[in-house]
Order: structure tokens, then sequence, then C-alpha cells
């Protein structure tokens, strides 16, 4: 170390490997998470209440492919995408507001969403054709909502991160008041309606809503993966990440934007599905690094085979009967982590 | 970016100062300090040192050149863009910036702060190229980081981080590097080692070196040209003998200090005095 370390004799050393994040990790990282995601839907796609025999579905024409295709298909599609939607908004959304307690429910829009449809819920006339406006009134509050939380969070011209964070929780919190207060009024028929809403879950959903999910997550799944190299830069700072040129102000508002369309789309369909956003980025952090490269499109998928798994459970566990989602993604993810946090030494503030 | 743009601004680096303050006024919103009549130039290929007591205005003449803050009047032109309209990207490509150094809060090696230098060198979603890889590792063995590569930067000590910071701030390959006082955490051997380093590639590759200082002794050192600043105005500018004289240091500081000549390097040394040795 003596005459080496001096800067005029210092030989440069070629990067190792393992230290950042290289082309063949990439690869590997992206192909894992991605049979991942393909496994846990043909395990969701074969087990549930009634377990389904694999020549049946595809070569009889008969009730096990009517239920395969009617009822197994589009809800593994569909957890799929809102759990490929929660993970990467929640990827992207931890470096921008610089705090690994974020999570997608944290800018508020989910908040909006869930007062709206509650309203819907407690007020609609009852009949058929009403419920079909649920969804769509409550992707409206979480457009308004955002808007809402956008601007407020908007101080001398820049979006600062620990306002927007105290902005949303307010926010959520404030909406979740008048839930209350809307669920106290409602009509006592209603309640279980309200309540079982905000619990939160798929449901089977016909194919082209599916279809309009997928054309809204897919889309803003990508543009977050645009910024991903800006995310890491964003991570060491707002000065220092303009200096290195990033356009922080934009970056900020690209990724609210996105986040809430992934959101909005996710919780007006299936309400609040906590911790799947919190913790898959996590998980998948502790394991491929924190580079937002590989991170989101990493999220994206583990979050789908994520929800798939966890719904699937909450589909088979106690058959016939059901049990909410975010109850086994608390159950199952919480644990993990914890096992993940603990397994290797937690180094700095990474939480 | 298109022909024009290089042409463009190769004809403006040609004549244009590494960086100029013409004029300069600012103040910061809501009050507190304020710069005022700033007027400085640093040709390329030079090397200037800041120097002041706290709350002078030395860092926001940093931000100012950085980009970070927008001059209220006058003008600042650095590398013959103007920092507060200039693309982002393209001004990190010319300037790179040394401030103080926060947490991350998520785990990145020590390697990749570093490559993260190469970020406005590299488009959009791609990995770093062997290019990249091969500035970084010049970059990490200069400033004499390769042992600390696997570290998460979170858990280094200020001093490392610091050191790491200028690593990131040379992978850069800027033709302009501000530093706000980058030997602050340093200990004796790397803070003479940094300033070694940042004279030997302002020498080989005419990188231009402006530096906020408190060593004064430093400042005499290494920098052929010093400003000092008082309550936001230019106090003096020009040689360190000239400029770091005890009248200008009880002026500006406010402080008694023991000032001779170092015998070995023939510069100036500043000593501190304290106040029971001056009654």
């Amino acid at each position: 170390m003596m005459s080496e370390s001096t800067p005029q004799s210092a030989a440069a050393r070629p990067l190792q490997r393992r230290n950042r994040l290289t082309p063949g990790f990439m690869a590997a990282g992206l192909a894992a998470t991605a049979v991942a995601a393909l496994l846990a839907m043909l395990f969701g796609l074969m087990a549930g209440s009634v377990s389904l025999d694999p020549y049946r579905v595809f070569f009889e024409q008969g009730t096990e492919r009517l239920i395969w295709l009617h009822l197994r298909l589009p809800r593994v599609l569909l957890a799929a995408l809102v759990g490929a939607a929660l993970a990467v908004s929640g990827a992207a959304l931890q470096p921008t507001l610089r705090n690994p307690l974020a999570s997608p429910e944290i800018i508020g829009v989910s908040g909006g969403a869930a007062l709206a449809a509650v309203l819907a819920l407690a007020f609609l006339p009852a009949s058929g054709s009403a419920w079909y406006l649920v969804p769509l009134l409550a992707f409206a509050g979480a457009g308004i909502s955002s808007v809402l939380v956008y601007r407020l969070a908007h101080v001398r011209g820049r979006l600062e991160p620990y306002t927007q964070v105290l902005i949303g929780v307010i926010f959520n919190t404030f909406a979740a008041a008048l839930i209350l207060l809307v669920h106290a009024l409602a009509d006592l028929s209603r309640s279980h309606s309200i309540v079982f809403w905000l619990m939160g879950g798929v449901a089977v959903e016909p194919y082209p809503v599916i279809g309009l999910v997928a054309a809204l997550v897919l889309p803003a799944s990508l543009l977050l993966m645009r910024e991903a190299h800006s995310l890491n830069l964003i991570s060491l700072g707002d000065e220092t990440a303009r200096n290195l040129g990033v356009d922080t102000e934009g970056l900020r508002r690209r990724v609210f934007a996105s986040s809430s369309l992934l959101v909005g789309a996710v919780v007006s369909l299936c309400g609040i599905i906590t911790f799947a956003g919190l913790i898959v980025p996590h998980v998948l952090r502790k394991m491929l690094g924190s580079d937002n490269r590989l991170l989101l499109p990493a999220s994206f998928f583990g979050g789908a085979a994520f929800l798939v798994l966890c719904d699937t459970l909450a589909r088979w566990l106690a058959a016939p009967a059901e049990l909410p989602v975010g109850a086994i993604t608390s159950l199952t993810g919480g644990p993990f982590f914890i096992y993940l946090l603990r397994r290797r030494p937690w180094h700095g503030g990474d939480l | 970016m298109s022909d024009k743009v290089h042409q463009d601004r190769g004809a403006a680096k040609a004549k244009s100062p590494a960086l100029a303050f013409r004029g300069v006024g600012f103040a910061y919103p809501g009050g507190g300090h304020r710069l005022e009549g700033i007027d400085l130039e640093v040709p390329r290929g030079s090397k200037l040192a800041l120097l002041g007591p706290n709350g002078s205005g030395k860092t926001t003449l940093l931000r100012l050149a950085g980009g970070e803050l927008r001059a209220d009047c006058g003008v600042v032109e650095v590398c013959g863009l103007d920092p507060s309209v200039a693309d982002r990207r393209l001004l990190a490509r010319s300037v790179a910036v040394v401030g103080p150094q926060s947490m991350i809060g998520f785990s990145y090696s020590v390697e990749e702060v570093v490559l993260m230098g190469r970020a406005p060198h590299v488009e959009g979603f791609r990995l770093e190229s062997q290019a990249d890889l091969d500035a970084a590792a010049k970059a990490i063995a200069a400033m004499d980081v390769a042992y600390l590569s696997e570290r998460d930067f979170d858990t280094l000590s200020s001093g490392e981080k610091q050191r790491v910071a200028v690593a990131r701030a040379l992978a850069q390959e800027p033709e302009l590097i501000l530093l706000d006082e980058p030997a602050a955490f340093l200990d004796i051997k790397h803070q003479t080692e940094l300033y070694d380093l940042l004279s030997q590639l302002n020498r080989e590759q005419g990188l231009t070196v402006v530096s906020v200082l408190h060593d004064l002794n430093l400042a005499s050192l290494y920098f052929e040209r010093v400003a000092m600043l008082k309550d936001g105005r230019v106090f003096a500018q020009g040689e360190p003998g000239a400029v770091i004289s005890y009248a200008n240091i009880r002026e500006v500081f406010d402080t008694d200090v023991y000032v001779d000549l170092n015998t070995v390097t023939g510069k100036l040394n500043v000593l501190p005095l304290p106040r029971a040795a001056t009654r």
C-alpha cells in the first residue's frame, strides 16, 4: 500500500464483476424472475378449489375446460398484472421519494380511489349495471386525488420528496376517515360489499377488462423502466443527480404520473392490496442488488409471481371459501422478508 | 445531438474561459446569505481556490456555477454554457461537482457509485461500456479506493465517502471540477494526495480546478490563484502570497494568525493563534 497508493504510481485494476451490474447478471436475473412468474402462473392455473387435469383442459370439451378458460385464466392473468404493477411502481417510488418504506399506496392515489368506490357502493342504486360503474368511478377518484396530491406537494415550484410522502399519508388518512363516515351513514345492506371491497382481492373479470388493465399497466411500467438509470442517480441526492445530468423535477413528475396510472388501474379494480408493492422490491434488492436497471423489470416479474402465488393460496387453502389476498401477501411476505433481513447483515441505512 | 451543437460548442470552447462570473448578484429567497458584484474569471487549465469564512458565499458561488442556482443579475458562464439553462447531461459532460455526501439509503457498492459518474456518457437504458468501466477503474485507482470497491457506500467513513465522491467526479472525465471543501474529512496523507492528484491532472490533462478550501496552507501550497470572499463579495484575488496576508486574514476572518514562509516549500505558513497568545 505504501508506494502503490500514491496517485502517480497507481495502476488501474479492472473492475470486479460481482461489485456491479454486468450484462450476464442482468440477463440471469431477468430470466430467473420471468421463469418464476411463469411457474407461479402455471401453478395458479392448475390449483384451486377444483384441481384440474391438464389433459381434460386441453383435449376435452367439458366443464374443466370452461373453468380453466373462464375462471382460472382471467384471474391468474389479472393477478399477474396487478402484482407486476404494484411491485414495479413500489420499486420506482422508493428511490424517488428517498424512502425505503414507500409503497404505491403512499402517494395518496389509493385513498382517493377507495373513497370514490365506497361512495359508489354506498349510494348507487342497487341494480346490476350500476356495479360496473364502481371501478370507473374509483379510477376517476384515483385521477382526481393524484392531481390533488401533486398540486399540494408542489412547494415553490419543486416536488419535495418528504412533502410528497407526508401529503400522501395525510391524504390517505383523510380519505380513510371519510370512508368511515360514509360507511356509518350507508344502509346496513351495503356494509358487506363496502367491507369486501376495502379488503381488496383479485376477482374474475371479463377479458376486455383485463385487456384494458394490460393496456394501462404495460406502457406505464415500461415508462418507469426507462427511468431506471436516473433512479440510481437520484438515490445519491437531488443535487448530485442533477450534477450527473438528471432532470430531477422531470423525473419526479414522470415517476409520479406513471405510478398514479399503475396504482389507479389496479386499485379501482381490486381494492387495496397492501404489501406486495413494498416487499417485492426489497426482497429482490437483497437478492439482485440495488441497480434499478435490473430491479425494475425484475420487480415487474417478481411482483406478478408473488401475487399470483398469494392469490392461488387465497382461493386454495380454505377452499371452497376464499381468504382475502391482502392477508396472504402480508402473512407470507412478512416472515420471508424478516428472514432475508436477518440472514445477512443489513448494510447501512438500507431500511 | 446535432453537429451544429457540436460546432457551436467547439467555437465557444476555443475562446471562453472554463468559468466566469460577470457582475453576478444573487440572494436566496427568504433572505440569508447574498452575493453582490462578483467578477471572477477562471481560464481553462488553471486552478483557483475560494477562501473565506463560513457564510461568505463560497458554496453559493459553486452552486451558481453548477447550475443549481440561478443568478439574479449578471452572467455566469461555464465551459461556454449558461449553467442555469443548459441541458443537464451536456453540462455534466464538462463539469463535475463534489459537494457534501449524504446517505444513499439503498445498498450500492463503492464501484457502482463511481460508475454512476459515467452517467452523462451512458445512453438511456444501456449498461456501461468497456470505456466507461476503464474510466471508472482509473478514477478508483487514482483516488486510492480500490480496497473499498465492494463495500456498501453508506458504511464508509466521511473521509472515505469524500474520496469516493472525488473518484466519481473524475470518472465523469470533466473539463472543470468544482470541489466544495473536499479535504474536510481527509487525513493529512489523503489531503496532500488529493491536491497532488488534482495538480497532476491539471498539468497533464488541462483539468480546470476550482475548490473551496478552509485550509489556507493547502491553498497557498497548491494554487497559483486564490479568491478571498467576505460577506458575499470578492475581497481580494490574486497570487496566494499576496492575498493570504496577515492583514487580509485579520480583516476577513476577524482573527489573529501567525504567518511566515515555509523554508521547505517556499510558500506561506498560516497558523492559528489562541486568543491568550495575542494579548
